[in-house]
């Protein structure tokens, strides 16, 4: 969590949009990162969490904290923002964008290249998993939110998001390995 | 394999935006301007409390029950005075009138003569009485009796 996070979403909630800028900065990666591995298309993830972040801006009156941290409300409007998303025009899959990202960090060619087909066959697994197990997946295991967080942010109890957590994590194994049987 | 996995998601957090997204995604969401009603409810919910914010809402239920009473008061005696001027449009209403004192004459007279006959039932029991202690008198002046007893009863 963000040092001094609920002061500055106290002088977000006054209008000041510097504090607000301050949380942006902090939380843009990880909602992003939560959007992109969801829709796996590059354009539409920033679309997705430029939305993500308006509505946050829009509506930062209603966060009221209750010991859960900002991003769990962050991520609870993302998600629903991507629900929205898979109910209307389903854009087709394209694992290769997360790649293509990953290509632009400063690394070894050969790295490069290596990585990016890790990550190519764990995004598409990921996808694979049922739409609340993913979610826990990247929260989780991704991000490392925490476990009341996390449960906050799905609107799960904490003991489910550890039982949803364990059988996402089982039925992600059994994918690649099946994947890595099969060739 | 587990902690493999687990590595392999960790290093998903490389990941990041790109930085031209970054700035105008940024640009564009701090220079929206927030709603009016935004600013108001921010306004009474951290300057005033919660007293300011109970005070005004009785307030407003209050004069809105005083506008929706003054609207039926108007709209009764509006309707009051459409709705007559329709219904008596036309009608002779001085014919209706002596038709109901006509109508009431009747009534009077079917009235009166239902207390004529309506003889107070311990005066006649008690009429009966004497007829019946007398029958052992002569039968003429039995009927005579009894007339008279009749008589008084019916007075």
């Amino acid at each position: 969590m963000l040092e001094d996070e609920q002061k500055l979403v106290k002088k977000a909630q006054n209008g000041e949009v510097k504090a607000f800028g301050s949380l942006y900065d902090h939380y843009l990666p990880k909602i992003y990162r939560f959007v992109l591995l969801k829709v796996s298309h590059r354009e539409e993830a920033e679309d997705l969490t430029h939305q993500a972040f308006l509505k946050a801006w829009e509506n930062i009156e209603q966060y009221d904290f209750r010991g859960y941290s900002f991003g769990s409300w962050l991520y609870r409007i993302a998600r629903n923002i991507t629900v929205d998303y898979y109910r209307g025009a389903r854009t087709e899959v394209s694992v290769e964008e997360i790649s293509e990202i990953y290509l632009s960090k400063n690394n070894s060619m050969e790295e490069d290249v290596e990585r990016s087909m890790e990550w190519q066959e764990l995004a598409k697994s990921i996808k694979k998993l049922k739409e609340i197990e993913q979610d826990v997946i990247i929260m989780r295991f991704v991000e490392d939110l925490p476990l009341k967080d996390t449960a906050k942010a799905v609107g799960k109890s904490e003991g489910a998001v550890k039982v949803i957590q364990h059988r996402a994590i089982k039925n992600l194994k059994k994918l690649i390995e099946d994947k890595e049987r099969n060739g | 394999m587990a902690k493999d996995l687990l590595k392999e998601l960790q290093s998903l957090r490389d990941i990041t935006p790109r930085s031209e997204y970054i700035a105008q995604s940024r640009e564009h969401i701090l220079s929206t301007p927030k709603s009016f009603y935004v600013a108001q409810s921010k306004q009474f919910g951290n300057g005033r409390g919660i007293v300011w914010e109970s005070l005004s809402l009785s307030l407003s239920t209050i004069m809105s029950a005083a506008v929706v009473l003054i609207m039926l008061g108007g709209a009764t005696g509006i309707m009051r005075v459409i709705v007559f001027n329709n219904l008596t449009a036309g009608v002779d209403t001085e014919g209706i009138i002596a038709e109901a004192g006509a109508a009431s004459k009747d009534i009077d007279i079917q009235l009166n003569e239902a207390r004529y006959y309506n003889i107070p039932t311990t005066k006649a029991t008690a009429t009966l009485g004497v007829v019946s202690a007398n029958v052992t008198v002569d039968n003429n002046s039995k009927s005579s009796d009894a007339d008279r007893a009749l008589k008084e009863a019916s007075k």
